[in-house]
């Protein structure tokens, strides 16, 4: 089974990325790596803008999709002579390869180009690094927090930065735009306590009547620190953490991270675990695509379709209480696997659940496909075009919506997605009528993966034996003190993973989930970021919804599936 | 006449019940009662929704659990028309204004419960933006714990509101105010905590209670040679 | 100087190395037992193995010289040898009972680490069949457990060749092999602490830490033992703001791997007994700032009327920044109460402790802090000359000489950690922080400058001694350039000759003594 590690190896575009950059740029472009498969490229910060551009341009290279930008601190690592680090991703859909592009910076100034001007995308990303790090972007059009609040000092992910000290916000920031003097136009402020605001995030837009003139957003209102809690965690403890973020579908959050920790130690999962990981990431995904669907229609005023999905999600939460012991979030993977193994119904269970959502399904395009006023109001709405999809890093369902096929399950299998036999769906206009379709056909296309999967399951282990990596099994640990041993290591060391850098990735629901991990080689890992599909996709939102109705701006909100877990993590 | 019992279905004698009157056809009750019975019968929730918890919330008042039952059919999105602020999911020091002005807004009498951990006392994260339970900054009547809890354990937080209403019970002050801006440095300070335990346990020295955590362990009785222990009833 | 080829990588070592020792220049980690750095070579683990070419069966690398032109295979490269040392851990686990989750050592047992570094082996041995020995042995500061011995000798060759007690022997032959005292006797001198620190398994326990906390929620961080002059290195284990044992930390030329018990027992004063807040006579709690406004006044008032009492117990920067608040204000100085200059250089015992119990002497002799005299300085206070005495440690107060010298004072002010009754003579007292609340250095007899670091915060409003002088400083109008520890070295090493060119991170971990040639400053 075709696993992460193997993905890009054979991949003749590592080398040509590297050549055309070090012929570009010469002197500034330091140092190439590959460490597991990663074509990793650091250059001189002097080179940074121009090193994207030619990345972007170059049509050799291609690489027009934005994925993520973030900042590192090695504060810990005596050996670097800069502090800081920024590192770029970039996808190029017609090569089909990712690259990682990064900067070292010194404690002293921490100063860098801005992207913005590139990869359009790189404007919140930027906000964020400067907001957590200090790293100041020369160029940024609004370089202030984002995530943190108004009355935040300092810059809590550097690492001397203690983990809890909080600062208490006094007052909510007022004003996110700057509305012209003796302006007769309205500022209406949308959330974050708002029925239409799936979770917690805000808008504030200027009204002329019914249309908005401008818009601005603001994040942060779920900012849990996911990240600075991970940089104190096992990679096991991180494991709940992570159902947290895309909370809907709480499993392939997991299985992301796990694929991420066996890409960086080199480990596979047994085939069994493979598939179980598989099934269940479906119909996460099928629960998903449900809930952004019918809580779309709430906010338009349909209520039927929340209740029949809600029913299906209660069979889905019914197959996952039986296999993992907890409905919504699951902490059922395990590095090296799952958990425990399935339960000797568990092809029962999961047809008929399925029978459920097909019926529910059906029901739902019943309902809405072919509904007029459904049809009026998503059809020409939201319309999002290829180029910005991909400048802002758009993936996943409003991705394709938009035209552009990139599935990361057709396009890079993980986990043996090439074994089975599924289409990928792809709108052609790009309007919210375009992604409620993407939806419901993915879900069909789900079951479909899912069926095949049943009928293929392997028989065998469900985690691998590698002692470093799993815990041997309770009857051995109560009985002999190697076992014993073996087990305490784990638990309180956790998994030792060489020192190094990865970038791994899953299709979520809502896209190219991907989590980019440093390791030092101490029981913590030094830097987890978690690249949310989300963040792009709502970053394009403001601009989405200028020149549009109220009631547009409402529809649309619902079709990108932002959930705030992801967004802010 | 006699009063039907619509549980078991059987006819009551109504002069049982405290509050009927003699002849069995007059039942006297003070008008709290009356009110407290209708305010705890038709509970309109403000979901204060953000994270996780949001999600089993939205399938509490799916079909299958069905808060409908307990007169939350209308689930109301503007503060001024709820009676009940149920905060599910993280609140993190940015909602912490917002929140607060949601509360006040409400108007008396109302009630709060916590879902789910994050909300109780900020779950697992324990870091620089969360905060540590929404009682820091509201009054809170009922915790749930639980990440999320299940629709069924916010059922139990329902009944419990409505035992609360029955009996007038209101949560005036924010019980966590001594924690505002507390610093969450992986786990509580410890400095600080065991100074609390040892208050603590002198405290309950004093009024001669064991000290907190101490187990008394029982031996178990003996078997005789059989192999047959005594029974325990 | 022989050279040798470890793994592929020639090295050239100094003579009368082991491999194993090579091994480690060459960064290769050979797993061990009974191997230890400070003590005599044993060589009854069997777990060092190594392949040496030309040796027809394994040798063990700690007892092998190197000699020139061998050629060295660890387990890294061998098979043979890696093989050999997983069958060395199976045996040594044959007996071992199952105690994980009760024994203290779990977190930095080396059965735990090299087992899962060179064992993950099966187990072969049924539960019923591992032979029982004593466990919960009291022998004084220590808890013998029998059973998870390995006897590896370790603390045999401790008591035999470092404190000289012999208190520990086998007894026993064969699987039934443990070790024991005579007669049920323990262990009466004052270094039984390292019995715990040498022993690599649970085996040896101590008292004081037993069930306290798990290592792997501690923190690490290093320090200097203030107990004497000696200074011997140490780790600080903290969690939360709470000290929970001091271990050594390896140096050569200080302590080797040692510590006094003594030393060790320092943990306990940092958390109980604080002055965390400023406060007057009698208690009455002020702000810390008003306070110090009237310290202010008080020092102007009385310019050359003034005595600074310095303390040995404060760190070098502390006393710099006392004597420049001395200076601009124009006082007597001096910190020789009881004479520890004269202590300094003596030994108490023959294997680490000093009769000075003060960590900085040699510091403050260094800067010159010595300056009037302390008959002097303390015949005037007693004699009315002084209106203002500050003494840089309020625990200065339980010496009678200089608790008699305060009475006739008419503005005592301290820096106090440790509430107590003898505070009660002084007038203002400020809350300090203790040395494992800031970074700093002391010096210790050898002139040797070393330096600790900040484990946690300080409780309540406790500040450094540093910080505190340079606030004044700073209201008397005379600011120094500093806001860090490290600034306030790096004005000392200006200045004092004995520090030039030198900043907090050239020190190193192993500090600089006389001699030592300055490390190469790292960059900002």
């Amino acid at each position: 089974m075709p696993s992460m590690i193997a993905m890009e190896r054979d991949h003749a575009l590592a080398k040509p990325a590297y050549r055309i950059l070090a012929e570009k740029l010469g002197e500034k472009i330091l140092r190439g790596t590959d460490y597991r498969g990663d074509l990793a490229i650091t250059v001189d910060r002097s080179a940074w803008k121009e090193a994207a551009r030619t990345l972007r341009d170059h049509p050799e290279l291609d690489y027009k999709l934005f994925l993520d930008l973030c900042g590192v601190d090695y504060l810990n690592d005596e050996s670097r002579p800069d502090r800081f680090e920024v590192a770029l991703h970039l996808y190029s859909v017609t090569h089909k390869h990712h690259i990682r592009l990064k900067t070292a910076l010194p404690e002293k100034r921490p100063v860098c180009d801005t992207l913005v001007d590139v990869y359009k995308g790189a404007n919140w990303f930027e906000r964020e690094a400067f907001d957590l790090y200090g790293i100041v972007f020369t160029g940024h059009p609004n370089l202030t927090r984002i995530l943190t609040h108004e009355d935040f000092v300092g810059h809590p992910m550097r690492k001397d930065f203690a983990t809890g000290k909080r600062f208490v916000n006094k007052k909510a920031k007022e004003w996110l735009l700057t509305v012209p003097k003796g302006s007769e136009h309205l500022v209406l402020n949308i959330g974050p306590s708002h029925p239409a605001m799936h979770g917690c995030f805000r808008v504030q837009a200027l009204l002329d009547g019914e249309t908005i003139k401008d818009a601005e957003a603001e994040i942060g209102y779920l900012h849990r620190n996911f990240e600075k809690m991970a940089e104190e965690r096992t990679y096991w403890q991180i494991i709940p953490y992570t159902d947290r973020l895309n909370y809907c579908s709480a499993f392939i959050n997991g299985h992301g991270w796990a694929l991420a920790v066996e890409k960086l130690l080199g480990v596979a999962a047994p085939p069994r675990a493979e598939a179980i990981r598989v099934i269940l990431s479906e119909f996460s995904r099928i629960m998903d695509h449900l809930v952004c669907i019918s809580t779309n229609v709430v906010d338009l005023g349909a209520i039927t379709p929340f209740f029949v999905v809600f029913r299906a999600r209660e069979e889905i939460y019914d197959l996952l209480d039986s296999v993992c012991g907890a409905r919504l979030t699951v902490s059922y993977v395990r590095i090296g696997g799952v958990a425990q193994d399935v339960p000797d119904d568990f092809d029962a269970r999961c047809r008929k659940t399925m029978g459920w959502i097909r019926e529910v399904a059906e029901q739902l395009e019943n309902l809405l496909t072919r509904n007029i006023i459904f049809a009026r109001r998503f059809k020409d709405v939201g319309t999002f075009s290829k180029e910005d999809a991909l400048s802002y890093g758009w993936v996943g369902p409003c991705l394709r919506g938009s035209g552009i096929g990139y599935d990361i399950r057709k396009d890079h299998p993980y986990s043996g997605y090439d074994l089975y036999d599924f289409d990928v769906p792809v709108g052609s206009v790009g309007d919210c009528y375009d992604r409620y379709l993407v939806r419901v056909e993915e879900i069909k296309q789900s079951l479909r993966i899912i069926d095949q999967a049943l009928s293929k399951l392997p028989q065998g282990p469900f985690i691998t034996d590698d002692r470093k990596v799993a815990l041997p099994p309770k009857s051995e640990v109560y009985s002999d003190i190697e076992s014993l041993m073996n087990h305490f290591k784990l638990v309180y060391d956790g998994i030792l993973a060489a020192p190094g850098e990865v970038y791994g990735y899953v299709e979520g629901a809502n896209g190219e989930l991907g989590y980019y991990i440093v390791s030092d080689g101490k029981k913590h890992p030094a830097r987890v970021k978690v690249r949310p599909p989300c963040y792009n996709i709502y970053q394009a939102y403001p601009q989405m919804i200028k020149g549009t109705m109220l009631a547009d701006a409402v529809a649309m909100i619902g079709g990108l599936n932002v959930i705030a877990g992801e967004l802010d993590r | 006449m006699g009063l039907l019992d619509i549980i078991t279905g059987k006819y009551v004698d109504p002069t049982h019940f405290k509050s009927v009157h003699e002849s069995g056809n007059i039942i006297t009750t003070t008008v709290d009662a009356v009110v407290n019975w209708g305010r705890k019968s038709s509970i309109w929730p403000f979901p204060f929704g953000t994270a996780c918890c949001a999600i089993e919330f939205m399938a509490f008042t799916g079909s299958h659990y069905d808060v409908a039952r307990f007169g939350s059919e209308v689930l109301r999105f503007s503060p001024r028309q709820a009676d009940l602020l149920l905060v599910a999911g993280t609140i993190v020091d940015k909602m912490g204004p917002i929140l607060k002005t949601i509360y006040d807004q409400m108007p008396e009498p109302k009630w709060v419960v916590s879902m789910g951990v994050c909300a109780s006392t900020g779950g697992f994260y324990r870091s620089y933006h969360t905060m540590q339970g929404i009682d820091e900054i509201i009054p809170v009547d009922v915790y749930v714990p639980g990440c999320p809890p299940t629709p069924e354990s916010l059922l139990a937080a329902l009944m419990k509101i409505q035992e609360r209403i029955k009996s007038g019970d209101q949560a005036k002050r924010p019980q966590g105010e001594h924690r505002v801006g507390a610093r969450a440095e992986g786990v509580n300070d410890r400095r600080e905590r065991r100074e609390a335990w040892a208050h603590d346990d002198a405290s309950r020295a004093s009024t001669g209670l064991d000290p907190r955590g101490r187990i008394h362990f029982k031996l178990t009785e003996e078997r005789d040679e059989s192999g047959n222990g005594s029974h325990h009833a | 100087m022989p050279k040798c080829t470890i793994d592929g990588k020639e090295i050239e070592v100094a003579p009368g190395t082991s491999v194993i020792q090579a091994a480690e220049q060459a960064g290769v980690r050979v797993p061990r037992f009974c191997y230890h750095d400070d003590l005599p070579v044993d060589g009854n683990c069997r777990m060092c193995m190594v392949e040496i070419e030309k040796f027809p069966k394994l040798q063990i690398a700690c007892g092998t010289p190197v000699s020139e032109g061998m050629v060295i295979k660890t387990q890294v490269t061998s098979e043979k040898a890696k093989n050999a040392q997983k069958d060395t851990l199976e045996f040594l686990l044959v007996n071992h009972p199952i105690d994980c989750p009760v024994c203290d050592q779990a977190g930095e047992c080396y059965l735990q680490d090299q087992y899962m570094d060179h064992g993950l082996h099966d187990s072969r041995i049924v539960l019923e069949d591992k032979i029982q020995k004593r466990k919960v042995v009291d022998i004084g500061p220590i808890l013998l457990d029998a059973e998870r011995c390995v006897v590896c000798s370790r603390c045999l060759r401790y008591e035999r060749e470092v404190t000289k007690t012999n208190l520990l022997e086998f007894v026993n032959r064969g699987g039934s092999t443990q070790i024991s005292t005579y007669n049920g006797g323990s262990i009466t001198h004052e270094y039984a602490g390292n019995l715990v620190d040498v022993c690599p398994v649970g085996a040896l326990l101590s008292k004081d830490f037993r069930f306290k906390m798990r290592v792997w929620f501690l923190k690490e961080t290093d320090s200097i033992c203030p107990g004497c002059s000696t200074g011997c290195n140490m780790t600080i284990d903290h969690r939360d703001g709470e000290a929970y044992r001091f271990r050594p930390r390896r140096n050569v030329e200080v302590n080797k791997s040692w510590m006094c018990d003594p030393g060790r027992d320092l943990y306990k004063t940092i958390g109980s007994g604080r002055v965390t807040t400023a406060h007057r006579t009698g208690g009455a709690v002020a702000a810390q700032s008003e306070l110090i406004d009237e310290m202010v006044a008080k020092l102007q008032a009385a310019g050359a009327h003034s005595a600074f009492l310095a303390s040995p117990r404060a760190s070098n920067e502390d006393a710099f920044a006392f004597k420049k608040l001395a200076l601009v204000v124009g006082g007597r100085l001096d910190f020789r109460v009881g004479n520890p200059q004269d202590k300094v250089k003596v030994r108490k015992d023959e294997i680490l402790q000093r009769e000075d119990r003060h960590p900085n002497t040699q510091g403050l002799i260094d800067l010159g802090l010595g300056v009037t005299g302390v008959e002097a300085l303390l015949g005037d206070c007693k004699a009315g000359k002084v209106q203002v005495l500050v003494l840089q440690d309020g625990a200065m107060l339980q010496d009678p000489a200089v608790a008699e010298a305060a009475k006739n004072v008419a503005y005592v002010a301290a820096m106090a950690t440790h509430q107590g009754s003898h505070l009660s003579a002084a007038h203002a007292v400020l809350p300090a922080a203790m040395w494992v609340e800031t970074d700093g250095t002391f010096t210790n007899f050898d002139q040797r400058v070393q330096r600790f670091k900040r484990a946690f915060e300080a409780p309540g409003d406790a500040k450094p001694r540093w910080e505190i002088a340079l606030d004044l400083l700073a209201r008397l109008g005379k600011p120094m350039n500093a806001a860090t520890a490290g600034d306030v070295f790096v004005e000392m090493a200006v200045e004092t000759k004995a520090y030039a060119d030198l900043t907090h991170r050239g020190l190193g971990p192993m500090g600089r003594g006389q001699g030592d040639p300055a490390k190469a400053q790292a960059t900002a």
